[in-house]
């Protein structure tokens, strides 16, 4: 599996990262080359197979615990970048 | 007094028969730490020689554990409330815990005394610790070669007399590639065994929270106050914590041990591969009965690891906006502008390169050919594990393919650089637990790992066998 620039730069959209020129063709080169290593799980004809999402054993699968409301830790707030009153600001969504 | 050969049991003695304090012992042990030349902490606990102080005041009146007043060195993936956690990232570099990880809250509460958080590849993400945004830990057996990762701070810590025993994290082998690197015993507990509440998440169905130590016996201590169910973390097992200390005692050769072939393969070391046979032939002279057994979906549990770790990886650090903690950015910037001002600049190049990757796993055209299909040969590493088992209690492979390697070796080529995890992450990718203890040295006088791996829930079989082989 190869990737082109294009794909990569989407990618980064996606994920919200800006890169340079550099950085596409660094991350290009080096994402198809570990892509091709990690291809050869599709030689392997599996379909049949159950997947697994976590390596733990569902005997050993605890049910969720219910849900408790609890109040806000003023101290996280403080840390949040623009905050006013208790309450977290954010950017402007929309460009004005 | 000799750090060197301090071990929790050597410290408490101590302790308690007033050879020395905690305080006297927390002083010694910040002093190291603040002129180390491997950049193993990123920050100190200015509160330690405090805690030191209230652990000397229950150890007078005859009270505690036996832990209280150990130092101790926890990883900066943790959280300790009070304490900067960066995750060694530059998103995180002035954030301030507000509450405490319930692995390091345990052991806080049976009376240990935090020195300073180590330095780790940003959000553990790496083999080396090249990845930290705060530099790279240098190996203390020789500080031109990287000390592993991403746990790195924790095992040069210990090696370097920076602190008795410290925690780290393992999602891939971040545990046990560091201890086997630096020469000190580490831990990967069984997925479930340790709460993560608190550990800054990676991917969440990999990460356990573990001991690092001198001694096998060390990381048991630990192991022992940080295991059990804990509401805040859903994935913590509510089974109950055995007597990890008193099975250091009970008599391992009734383990029947197993050696994997598919883990001597021509990607290891010759000499690692001479030392680690060489232990295996002393064990069978000891009486031990050892026998061959396959793990066949070996080599496509690497793969299949690089596909689901990133895959999680990208969504857990989608957190990362600078919105509710961390990095800032300019106020004037729209919501689009602001995340990617913030990420492109707060990350490094191993965590974009992984964001990437994993968005690239979870799209649309290419999730059930990758990620569903790494899923599903995780069912078959886990069934080969489950199979060994059946045979025997205990698997013998090498920790690493190599012994430490030079700075700056791989950072070119990040494929080469994952693929020196091949024999510790199926270990993740399966649940179960294992340990990594020095047997030796090559002739570069680097320590040599030895791994023992066990099912689900059997620490107490590898700190029997690991006590035993220590001694032998």
């Amino acid at each position: 599996m190869k990737l082109d620039k294009k794909e990569v730069k989407k990618l980064a959209d996606l994920a919200k990262l800006e890169l340079s020129d550099k950085e596409l063709g660094t991350y290009q080169k080096q994402l198809g080359d570990i892509l091709s290593y990690a291809d050869k799980i599709n030689k392997l004809e599996i379909d049949d197979i159950r997947e697994s999402l976590t390596g733990v054993r569902e005997s050993d699968v605890v049910p969720p615990r219910p849900d408790v409301v609890q109040k806000s830790d003023p101290q996280a707030i403080e840390q949040a970048s623009l905050n006013k009153d208790n309450y977290v600001k954010a950017a402007n969504v929309f460009e004005k | 007094m000799d750090l060197d050969k301090l071990t929790i049991d050597s410290i408490q003695t101590g302790l308690r028969q007033g050879e020395f304090s905690s305080q006297e012992l927390t002083k010694e042990y910040l002093s190291r730490a603040k002129s180390d030349d491997t950049n193993s902490f990123i920050s100190i606990n200015d509160q330690a020689l405090a805690e030191a102080e209230q652990a000397d005041k229950v150890l007078a009146e005859g009270n505690g554990t036996a832990l209280t007043g150990i130092p101790l060195a926890v990883k900066d993936i943790l959280l300790v409330k009070g304490l900067v956690a960066t995750g060694g990232s530059k998103i995180l570099e002035n954030y301030v815990a507000t509450y405490t990880a319930t692995a390091v809250q345990k052991l806080k509460d049976a009376g240990m005394v935090i020195v300073g958080k180590t330095n780790c590849d940003e959000f553990a993400m790496g083999t080396s610790n090249e990845n930290s945004a705060f530099g790279p830990v240098l190996n203390p057996h020789d500080k031109t070669r990287v000390p592993g990762g991403s746990s790195g701070g924790s095992a040069a810590a210990v090696a370097a007399n920076l602190c008795p025993v410290s925690l780290g994290t393992d999602t891939g082998g971040s545990i046990r590639q560091p201890a086997s690197f630096c020469g000190v015993v580490g831990v990967k507990p069984t997925y479930g065994r340790v709460s993560r509440y608190g550990s800054m998440a990676m991917a969440s169905s990999l990460d356990q929270i573990g001991p690092m130590g001198k001694t096998v016996k060390d990381t048991a201590y630990l192991l022992q106050h940080m295991a059990g169910f804990d509401k805040y973390d859903a994935t913590s097992s509510m089974q109950t914590v055995p007597d990890y200390v008193a099975a250091l005692d009970r008599n391992p050769k009734k383990l029947r041990l197993g050696v994997p072939k598919e883990y001597f393969s021509d990607h290891l070391d010759k000499e690692i591969k001479e030392i680690i046979h060489g232990k295996i032939d002393e064990l069978e002279k000891q009486g031990f009965e050892i026998k061959e057994v396959s793990l066949p979906y070996t080599d496509y549990a690497l793969a299949a690891y690089y596909l689901i770790m990133p895959a999680e990886v990208s969504s857990n650090l989608a957190r990362y906006d600078g919105i509710l903690y961390g990095m800032r950015a300019d106020k004037k910037l729209s919501l689009e502008q602001w995340y990617k001002q913030v990420r492109s600049h707060g990350f490094g190049a191993e965590a974009k390169r992984r964001i990437i990757l994993g968005t690239f796993v979870l799209s649309a055209g290419y999730y059930d050919a990758y990620y569903k299909q790494a899923q599903r040969v995780r069912t078959l590493v886990k069934a080969d594990f489950a199979k060994a088992f059946k045979e025997v209690d205990v698997l013998l492979t090498p920790a690493t393919p190599s012994t430490a390697f030079a700075l700056g070796e791989k950072t070119q080529d990040p494929l080469e650089m994952y693929l020196a995890d091949v024999f510790t992450v199926a270990a993740n990718i399966a649940g179960i637990c294992g340990m990594t203890l020095p047997i030796g040295n090559d002739k570069k006088n680097l320590p040599v790992g030895l791994q023992l791996l066990a099912e689900p829930f059997a620490e107490e079989k590898l700190f029997s066998l690991g006590n035993f082989i220590e001694k032998l």
